[in-house]
């Protein structure tokens, strides 16, 4: 009895300690997101305010020093766009000044380990939801692995300070939710309405969990228990407003009016143009297939087969407990037992949340990591068919050796992709995905492979004193000179847009904020020549140019 | 009355989606034209097309065939002789 329970938990921790030792050894790989420079500001502005607030001189003092170091003409300025959430940015620069970085690269890279350990724990808290789920520790590790080997998740969670963030509160939030309806207890739902509220300080789109727990609440209300429901309803809307305010400095001071002006701020940015099945889109027109098509074409083909099976079966289950409502039913109508509630909250909240990505005409920018969280219910739903076909008596002997056969493949081919990709995970295309579509949409949108192209063209050209490189893409590739690999008196001299024709190479990741057939803003002049077309999986990366 | 309720919420569910496949979709589909026919790169591209007929034009020896010039030189005619009538 205690080595069956040994070989279980030492299972659990060889599978999350292989994530830990995985992450540490190559986050150093990955490239830079065009948004982690402002995220650093936003950051230290914070990390000023909040010093100052608490009279603490010295970092306040320090803060100061680094937020004003921070600059760059194409930079948001952070007076402005200092309305996100904190929940990440404060304690990392907080980080940066306890460990005294001063290096740039390690500013960058302490961020990316820090995002890995925050998706880390996130796994941690989706072993445990499973866990509660399924009641079963070989499904609750498969679907572990399943999320952690999601290529996209996987490359964002080394440089993606938003989305993957989101993704961890999300499932730390879910966790409590269920936790919440396990045990009927204050401490629960206290802390879900707490990290509901900062999910909802990460991105706005966390609010759909307190909805899915009201509607909960609102199915679940009867003459004998109306009171306790309004109550712990009325409990859990209280905690999340003051939760809210108390993790979002935003909301300290003229709370309603800088609430408005988040909203404000995110309704003002341009729209964009975005590239898509080879037509240019305002970011705001997209159409409605943008979303599930990009789902499916960035998504892992086990992960796909699984998911639509689970799917299918929990909705075939809603479908039913739908036709057969009662009027006095003495059960409740939508779910019997506390493992169906969460079902139930998991599928209506993956409806109601993909439907309003896709119909409320969201800004699409960068493929659709703005919706990287539905991979929770994606994976969620994945795992509930796993749970169908491994663990229930469904299927007889043979066709559970077939399905773990089958299994098995599939994990090894989506590892050995995830290998292949490297350190380009984020631009994932799944095996079924012609080029000619991999080619006619957004590849690397946040720019990861500028670091890479800066430090060849300085590898390669070392016995030069001055290289002029333009950019032929919607790309701020300056952001990027403080990180590469200096060598000798070699510089690098960024070249404006209208100057292109000046430059010594261009690069280009193909991104573009204007529709490229009308407008020649970043075509390439006819004095250069393609040096190099990188390319993984088919996928332009980038391209670099040089002047003949 | 609860059932009622889940009932009204599905059927709105159910509208939106339709609404938004059936005629949202249409009123995407002509913003889309709108916006794409006065977005500033499109005219900019118009307006790049038109130079470079002109400037083709100043290369060829002959631009208006025949027919279309004799067409041309009637209708300013008539138009020439409707101006001076209603004068």
């Amino acid at each position: 009895m205690i080595s069956k329970k040994f070989i279980k938990n030492s299972r659990k921790y060889f599978v999350f300690f292989s994530f830990l030792i995985i992450g540490l050894l190559i986050y150093k790989d990955y490239g830079f997101n065009i948004d982690e420079k402002f995220h650093r500001s936003n950051g230290f502005y914070w990390l000023k305010y909040l010093s100052n607030y608490f009279n603490l001189d010295y970092l306040q003092i320090v803060s100061e020093e680094k937020l004003n170091s921070i600059k760059g003409f194409t930079l948001s300025d952070i007076n402005y766009y200092n309305k996100y959430g904190i929940i990440f940015d404060v304690p990392a620069a907080l980080m940066e000044v306890i460990l005294k970085i001063d290096e740039p690269l390690y500013f960058y890279q302490l961020r990316h380990i820090l995002v890995f350990l925050y998706f880390f724990i996130g796994l941690i808290f989706f072993y445990k939801i499973l866990l509660s789920r399924f009641k079963n520790d070989t499904i609750a590790l498969l679907g572990v692995i399943l999320l952690f080997i999601t290529p996209r998740i996987f490359g964002d969670s080394f440089q993606n300070t938003k989305d993957i963030i989101f993704l961890t509160f999300i499932i730390i939030s879910t966790y409590f939710f269920f936790e919440s309806i396990e045990k009927e207890k204050y401490k629960n739902l206290i802390l879900f309405s707490l990290f509901s509220a900062i999910s909802t300080s990460v991105r706005m789109f966390g609010v759909f969990l307190p909805f899915s727990f009201l509607l909960m609440q609102f199915i679940l209300i009867r003459k004998k228990n109306y009171k306790k429901i309004i109550f712990n309803s009325s409990l859990f809307i209280i905690t999340f407003f003051l939760f809210l305010i108390l993790i979002w400095p935003l909301l300290w001071e003229n709370t309603f009016e800088n609430f408005k002006s988040y909203f404000e701020l995110l309704s003002s940015y341009p729209s964009g143009k975005v590239f898509f099945l080879g037509k240019y889109y305002n970011s705001d027109l997209v159409p409605y297939t943008y979303l599930p098509i990009w789902i499916v074409i960035s998504t892992p083909v086990l992960h796909l087969i699984l998911f639509s099976y689970g799917f299918f079966i929990l909705s075939k289950r809603l479908y039913g407990r739908l036709i057969n409502l009662k009027i006095n039913s003495s059960v409740n109508d939508f779910w019997r037992g506390k493992n169906e509630s969460k079902d139930f909250s998991m599928l209506t909240s993956f409806i109601l949340t993909l439907c309003g990505l896709i119909f409320f005409n969201l800004k699409f920018y960068n493929s659709w990591r703005i919706g990287y969280f539905l991979y929770f219910f994606i994976i969620y739903f994945a795992v509930f068919a796993l749970y169908i076909t491994l663990a229930k008596k469904r299927f007889n002997l043979t066709k559970k050796i077939l399905l773990k056969i089958f299994l098995i493949i599939f994990f090894i081919l989506t590892i050995y992709r995830i290998f292949i990709y490297h350190p380009y995970q984020s631009c994932y295309f799944n095996i079924l995905v012609p080029n000619s579509i991999k080619n006619n949409v957004e590849v690397d949108y946040t720019g990861l492979s500028a670091i890479h192209f800066l430090n060849k063209m300085i590898e390669e050209n070392q016995s030069k004193k001055l290289i002029k490189i333009g950019v032929a893409s919607w790309y701020p590739i300056w952001r990027m000179l403080e990180l590469v690999n200096k060598k000798g008196d070699l510089k690098i001299e960024i070249v404006e847009n209208r100057q292109i024709s000046n430059a010594d190479f261009i690069y280009t990741n193909k991104i573009s904020d204007v529709d490229k057939k009308f407008n020649k803003k970043y075509d390439i002049p006819s004095n250069f020549k393609k040096i190099k077309e990188f390319k993984v999986d088919g996928a332009i990366i980038y391209e670099a140019y040089q002047r003949n | 009355m609860k059932i009622f309720l889940y009932k009204l919420l599905i059927s709105v569910f159910i509208f939106f989606i339709l609404y938004k496949f059936t005629i949202g979709q249409t009123i995407k589909h002509i913003e889309t034209k709108i916006e794409y026919l006065i977005s500033k790169d499109s005219i900019a591209s118009l307006k790049e097309k038109i130079r470079d007929e002109i400037k083709s034009s100043l290369d060829k020896e002959k631009y208006i065939s025949n027919e279309d010039a004799e067409l041309i030189n009637a209708f300013i005619d008539k138009v020439k002789k409707d101006l001076k009538n209603q004068n």
